[in-house]
């Protein structure tokens, strides 16, 4: 009984040692993995050929699906002034019964639709259930079109009554 | 249960006890350490969240430098000059409580109009006048080889600004009113054919830690 019991433990602890060790080896082996295969090889990437990459979602965008719910785009305006520079001006309603703060971006396209220039993320304030006024020029002529981006609609710091 | 089975040196004694409580201290530790272990993260320029205190964040100096570089090039006598005007920078007034580097504003605009608006205009590098008038007088003495002698070009508009803010305290916190005013002034006349301003106000409750 007693040489049993011993052969048992023994048995035990080789399984318990050999659990350990693939524990360790395991989560080893398969980090290593990704770096022998980055190291090893490039993968070709695919060429999914849009004309307008920028403008296929339209020309004013919103950064998340819930923003349509607060804020209305109900006019666009863009032309040439006379010095030949892009001109842009996009009229808002912020539909909510408190004023936010939006984020919006202009990406100013030549006239293949690369990038030209962009704004940074600039916070407009959008006055509680009313309209409000972004504008926008581009710094050169070669401007063609544009694309505006309208994020994180947010209350600001304290809500008016 | 394990130990029904076991030989008796298998049951735990007081000194694998204390083992076994030792280790799952480590075990304890190690995995606190790591989730307090520093971390950098690279994020977006104009990220200004969790930001604490009033101050003008990157977004706010990025968003002036753009209106205004953005507003001044509208202007006609940029528009509609046959030669590029030449600027020239005059240090910005800071008046306001905060540290701010008005010039990095001024920086920020020159970078964006020279790099988008065509050469419609063109700026005066001030900053390092004397070294080019010694540079000058050196070709000038036969120092260093010249290829042609100009003159150094004068200004014909100045730009700068001024930012003024008011602080006020408010609800277990402060408000702070900042004002970003840049001005074109004719070099010739002192006549200032440009200004455009942008106002920032930012009310902040610090946690009772910072008060």
């Amino acid at each position: 009984m007693n040489t049993q019991s011993s052969f048992l433990y023994k048995t035990r602890i080789q399984s318990v040692r050999w659990l350990a060790r693939f524990a360790v080896s395991l989560p080893c082996l398969l980090m290593s993995l990704p770096f022998a295969g980055c190291a090893a090889h490039t993968t070709p990437a695919q060429d999914h050929s849009e004309s307008d990459p920028y403008l296929r979602e339209g020309r004013i965008q919103f950064e998340s699906g819930t923003t349509p719910f607060l804020v209305d785009v109900v006019r666009i305006d863009s032309g040439r002034n006379p010095g030949g520079l892009l001109e842009i001006v996009a009229t808002l309603r912020n539909k909510a019964k408190s004023p936010l703060w939006l984020d919006v971006r202009t990406t100013f396209l030549d006239a293949k639709g690369h990038v030209l220039e962009k704004t940074n993320w600039q916070p407009v304030q959008l006055d509680a259930r009313t309209v409000t006024e972004y504008s926008c020029r581009s710094l050169g002529a070669a401007a063609a079109d544009y694309q505006i981006i309208l994020r994180k609609p947010d209350k600001s710091s304290r809500d008016l009554p | 249960m394990i130990t029904e089975n076991l030989h008796p040196a298998a049951v735990p004694t007081g000194r694998r006890r204390r083992n076994l409580r030792g280790g799952l201290v480590t075990i304890l530790t190690c995995s606190v350490l790591v989730g307090c272990t520093s971390q950098t993260k690279r994020i977006d320029v104009d990220d200004d969240r969790g930001e604490l205190g009033t101050g003008p964040s990157s977004k706010d100096l990025r968003s002036v430098a753009q209106r205004m570089a953005r507003s001044i090039i509208a202007l006609p006598q940029i528009q509609n000059s046959e030669n590029p005007p030449r600027i020239a920078f005059v240090q910005v007034a800071n008046k306001s409580n905060e540290y701010i580097d008005g010039d990095m504003v001024l920086r920020q605009m020159r970078t964006l109009l020279i790099e988008h608006a065509e050469g419609r205009l063109q700026f005066l590098d001030r900053e390092i006048i004397e070294r080019i008038e010694r540079e000058n007088r050196d070709k000038r003495l036969g120092k260093r080889t010249a290829s042609d002698e100009r003159p150094i070009s004068g200004a014909d508009f100045f730009l700068t600004g001024v930012i003024d803010s008011l602080d006020r305290r408010a609800d277990e916190g402060h408000t702070t009113y900042l004002r970003f005013a840049f001005r074109l002034t004719d070099a010739a006349d002192s006549v200032i054919a440009w200004e455009h301003s942008y106002e920032i106000k930012k009310h902040s409750v610090l946690g009772l830690v910072y008060r």
